[in-house]
């Protein structure tokens, strides 16, 4: 009869481990924190470009690899967005390749102990029904409210319509809106006419 | 991905392993004490720390530390379907122990499976999905560009000819190469162009790009369909020899502000051909 329980123990422990950092080495669970982000949506008579800027922290002391998914507004009146573009801000800019795997978009960073990213995520969409949304809801998993966050519309050849969020007028054709101890119930929706 | 590879490299090591009773068997073969013993388990929750770190710090390690997991995963599996088919002919001493349908079902699920993994660290490097001129950023870019300049050739020979000419590769217009050159010259680019200057119109269709079979089953890539009106169309396959087609959704239209840049470039280029020949 084979020896079982202490030559088990530790492989069975390297096992059980790999299984719990799993979800969050791939993305799927957020392992760094959150924190802010702010949003800037050009819209334009028939597409948008949505330039959002994100602040997460690494709050262990060693290094570590998140994998993020890029959540895309997308349903059958708005397409695919695209050119999607990701880069980190600082401390030291990059850019970061973005992957499409299993039916999503995503990208992966690395922090060093403690560090503290900025990460911009661009992309266009082309909206041929003068409305378009900025999914908000993806903040849940994070498990914690966001300390900021602050959404800005710019028209361009346009004038605003409607938003599900009341919004500020700040600047002629720009409209925002800011919250503090965020954790969004509902996505942002927006529409917008065309300038004569 | 890389990391998803390493992680169910690692992960189907250990599993496969106890699965198939390695490390009894192995444990029953080296007759240590407990202060070697706990030497080791250190030292490997050590090398594990280390390795986790080294592949966390840049995508580099990760394909380092994949690769090397998934030979040393290929090498245990090997080892076990020997112990198991010996197991099955005789009964030598150091594997009396030893079950062998374990050992042969263990080695038949790690190999291939390791193997699997190895592949997707060669599919999914940089190359096919990651950065630079691979990145569907990038080539739909190159692509917008294309059209934007077919558009602008048209409509400039317009003006002066009053007949639409869409740019195809001529001894006329050499230096114009450089436009079709920049998208086709790499292997991967491939655009399929058709032209009917007759009837004021062109498609230009970009394949898409994936890695290799069965490694595009997990993911899917764009394939971009271009014509005279100016509108760029795109669907996501998984097969490079699907194409885009006129009926795919609209991704992006081109401005005139596109077309303009592009019409000055092709003056240009036209003016310094016309001086080099002086």
């Amino acid at each position: 009869m084979m020896q079982l329980s202490r030559t088990r123990l530790l492989p069975g422990s390297l096992l059980l481990l790999g299984l719990l950092l799993l979800p969050f080495s791939l993305g799927w669970l957020p392992i760094v924190r959150f924190t802010a982000e702010e949003i800037a949506i050009a819209v334009y008579p028939d597409h948008i470009q949505m330039n959002g800027t994100y602040h997460y922290e690494n709050p262990f002391p060693f290094p570590v690899t998140q994998g993020f998914l890029i959540p895309l507004p997308q349903d059958s009146r708005h397409p695919e967005p695209v050119q999607i573009a990701t880069t980190i801000l600082s401390p030291v800019p990059s850019t970061l390749p973005v992957y499409f795997i299993l039916g999503s978009h995503g990208f992966t960073a690395s922090f060093a102990a403690k560090e503290r990213l900025t990460i911009e995520v661009k992309y266009t969409q082309y909206t041929p029904d003068r409305d378009a949304w900025y999914i908000l809801t993806t903040t849940q998993p994070w498990r914690r409210p966001l300390q900021k966050g602050l959404y800005t519309l710019s028209f361009h050849q346009t004038s605003f319509k409607t938003s599900n969020y009341p919004l500020i007028q700040e600047a002629s054709g720009q409209y925002a809106f800011m919250r503090e101890g965020f954790m969004p119930q509902e996505d942002w929706r927006f529409s917008w006419n065309i300038s004569k | 991905m890389l990391m998803l590879a390493e992680m169910l490299t690692f992960l189907l090591l250990l599993s496969c392993s106890l699965i198939g009773g390695y490390y009894a068997l192995i444990s029953n073969r080296q007759k240590t004490s407990w202060l070697k013993k706990l030497g080791k388990i250190l030292w490997t929750l050590l090398l594990v720390l280390l390795v986790v770190l080294f592949s966390a710090a840049h995508e580099g390690g990760a394909g380092m530390v994949t690769f090397g997991l998934g030979v040393l995963a290929i090498y245990r599996g090997i080892t076990m379907l020997n112990w198991g088919t010996q197991r099955l002919k005789n009964s030598p001493d150091a594997l009396r122990n030893a079950v062998p349908w374990r050992l042969l079902l263990a080695a038949f699920i790690l190999i291939p499976s390791a193997l699997f993994c190895l592949g997707m660290t060669v599919a999914f490097q940089s190359s096919f999905v990651g950065t630079g001129r691979y990145q569907e950023e990038w080539r739909l870019e190159r692509f917008k560009e294309f059209v934007a300049y077919q558009l602008a050739h048209a409509q400039l020979a317009e003006q002066t000819s009053g007949r639409i000419k869409f740019h195809q590769p001529s001894a006329q217009e050499p230096y114009l190469r450089k436009f079709e050159n920049a998208f086709s010259e790499e292997r991967n680019f491939r655009l399929q162009l058709e032209v009917d200057d007759r009837n004021g119109r062109f498609t230009v269709t970009l394949p898409a790009l994936l890695p290799f079979f069965p490694y595009n089953h997990l993911t899917s890539a764009p394939t971009y369909y271009g014509d005279e009106s100016g509108n760029i169309r795109m669907i996501r396959v998984q097969n490079k020899e699907q194409y885009c087609s006129a009926d795919a959704p609209i991704v992006l239209r081109l401005s005139p502000e596109d077309i303009e840049e592009k019409k000055e470039e092709i003056l240009y280029a036209r003016r310094r051909e016309e001086e080099r020949k002086k």
